[in-house]
């Protein structure tokens, strides 16, 4: 754990200094854009999977995401993935643990309906496609220790953003130099309400039936639709002198499965720090 | 922008409100909440109860009524011990950080083997290890080859079984003793087989739990052993010894066996365990296994309670104290 804090402090404080320090773009309008974002990311998970234990096992995931991302003046395209590690467990049995992969992919697609002055504000709806894949190990649930599933969602989404400006005059941030000129900022919120959820994960058994003596995880696994997901986030932008963005991103995504025996619940907070990097 | 921020942070409290809607209450954790979560899986995922003509709900109320408010830790894992141990079923474990209940399916018949006679009269001093297997030839004219193989834990490789057939390739036949091998990986099933049968054979069909109704089961799923390319021709006749303490993956060989042509078994019947067992906890964070399929013969036929040999041969005292293994004896008259 102390490795992992220390490679997330290292990666920020030596990458942010030198990508500030790039020249100014020759870009007109610093606010719209395509970008290419690298970003790091800590996530709080929790999780009752119920076709093996009524207890929520929490704990934390560290990883990385990357998106490709077309802000333009009317349209807002953005697609990600990323993946977190980590272990959750449950209180009460402190040496149950649960190690943990989750794969994350997004496309957001949304289109401009209202802006107020001058696109200070505006408000901007769509589609998102969201979903998770994740491997669970828990070596307690003996021949249930593993499960594989992937939670995928249609959404209907809406974003609404807030772009502001101030002037900032030459100096120095900690040990980061300063230019002078107009610092753009973005505050944005979006919520996806789902329109399509699905799950597919292990079936009622939760096992492979592996008496054929090859043991293939997914035999078992079932695709159903319904159940609830919620996804809202909120991020800021700071936007550079050079064109490129640091942002900051919370996330919460929740969700149940279908079915009630096997029910999986699962939670996700999750805060990012990434550097968007401007391609044109 | 003061408005903005508080409208964003009334928002994000709703949202995440609604984390509520999400995931239901956490099951409490109490005795009676322990018990009733406990007999409610059994009673939606437990692959036997039909075969076994066992009544759960009876069960429920014998010992529902053992279950007090205020027992301690160790009271309850008894009771819960003494229901799970009705349905008579070596896959069936409750495991506590203090204790770990089992059912003794192997005393459910004599112990048709005594490993001292096999070691100091069969496999003697000069018996070979070859990966998980102890051979060596036995009878008067040493004509037969014994192979000795304690559990299915012990990974096999197919080289292993082609080197014991081609090292023995001019004995008139060869005993297989699974006797006390209390099972491990299925897989192991398969690298032996495929090492012994000249054709495709179905060794068994397995149903795997679908629904909580006591017949919801899926499948069948066939287990086919397919001969090996370069498999060791031995064509020979196999005799595979079982006993009470043959069980899981042990007793799914044997039942493979069964099927296949130049393969006899014989001792005792074996201790079952055909089903596979899953994994669970319960509210207090004891874990839990069972039986979530049931395993038949081609023919259909349930096994579950043991598969029965070919030729029954029980160990006789007369004959153990005379350092003599019956079983083996009998196998190497087939044989010949």
């Amino acid at each position: 754990m102390k490795n992992i804090l220390l490679l997330y402090g290292l990666v920020f404080l030596g990458a942010t200094p030198r990508l500030v320090a790039q020249e100014k773009s020759t870009q007109t309008d610093l606010r719209y854009g395509k970008y290419l974002s690298v970003s790091t990311l800590l996530d709080y998970q929790g999780s009752k999977d119920q076709g093996v234990s009524p207890l929520i096992y929490r704990g934390l995931l560290f990883g990385g995401m990357a998106e490709l991302d077309f802000e333009g003046t009317r349209w807002d395209i953005a697609i990600d993935g990323g993946v977190g590690v980590g272990e959750s467990s449950v209180e009460k049995v402190a040496t149950f643990f649960s190690e943990t992969t989750t794969f994350f992919y997004n496309g957001r697609f949304l289109y401009k309906f209202w802006e107020k002055d001058e696109g200070k504000f505006d408000f901007r709806a769509g589609l998102h496609i969201g979903g998770y894949s994740s491997q669970r190990v828990t070596p307690a649930f003996l021949n249930a220790s593993l499960a594989w599933e992937s939670i995928n969602t249609l959404f209907a989404t809406g974003k609404l953003n807030w772009r502001t400006s101030h002037e900032q005059s030459a100096g120095k941030f900690l040990f980061i130099r300063q230019r002078a000129g107009t610092r753009h900022i973005k505050f944005s919120t979006q919520l996806s309400l789902p329109m399509l959820n699905s799950a597919w994960r292990p079936d009622y058994a939760y096992i492979d039936d592996f008496s054929d003596g090859e043991s293939d995880v997914f035999n078992n696994n079932k695709l159903q639709f319904g159940g609830l997901r919620f996804h809202w986030r909120s991020d800021g932008y700071y936007y550079l002198l050079n064109g490129n963005v640091l942002r900051f991103t919370y996330l919460w995504d929740a969700q149940r499965s279908p079915g009630e025996i096997n029910r999986l619940e699962l939670s996700h907070h999750q805060v990012q720090l990434g550097m968007m990097i401007r391609l044109n | 922008m003061n408005r903005g921020a508080v409208i964003c942070f009334c928002l994000s409290l709703l949202l995440v409100s609604c984390e509520t809607l999400i995931f239901d209450q956490e099951a409490t954790d109490n005795p009676r909440e322990n018990f009733d979560y406990l007999w409610r899986q059994c009673n939606e995922k437990y692959s036997f109860f039909e075969y076994k003509k066992i009544d759960w709900q009876a069960m429920n109320a014998k010992y529902a009524a053992q279950i007090k408010d205020k027992m301690t830790s160790d009271e309850l894992f008894k009771v819960l011990f003494s229901m799970l141990n009705e349905l008579q079923d070596g896959h069936v474990n409750l495991i506590s950080p203090f204790r770990q209940s089992r059912f003794d399916f192997d005393l459910l018949g004599p112990e048709n083997i005594d490993l001292r006679v096999v070691r100091e009269n069969y496999l003697k001093n000069d018996y070979i290890i070859t990966g998980p297997f102890q051979h060596n030839v036995v009878g008067a004219d040493k004509k037969i080859a014994y192979v000795r193989y304690n559990s299915f834990e012990d990974r096999v490789a197919p080289a292993h079984v082609a080197y014991i057939l081609s090292y023995y390739r001019n004995t008139q036949g060869l005993i297989l003793d699974i006797r006390q091998n209390g099972g491990g990986s299925a897989a192991n099933i398969f690298k032996i087989l495929n090492q012994l049968v000249s054709e495709k054979t179905l060794l068994y069909n397995s149903f795997l739990k679908s629904g909580p109704g006591k017949d919801d089961f899926a499948g069948p799923q066939p287990a086919y052993a397919e001969p090996d390319e370069n498999r060791f021709k031995y064509g020979k006749k196999i005799a595979v010894l079982i006993d009470r303490g043959t069980f899981s993956a042990a007793s799914f060989f044997a039942l493979g066996a069964r099927e296949v042509d130049n393969m006899i078994v014989i001792g005792d019947k074996s201790g079952g365990g055909l089903g596979l067992p899953n994994g669970g906890q319960m509210p207090n964070g004891w874990t839990y296994r069972f039986s979530i399929s049931q395993t038949l013969s081609p023919a259909g036929e349930n096994f579950e309670n043991g598969v029965p040999p070919d030729i029954q041969v029980i160990l006789t005292k007369s004959d153990r104290d005379r350092g003599v293994d019956t079983v083996i004896e009998r196998a190497i008259q087939e044989l010949k």
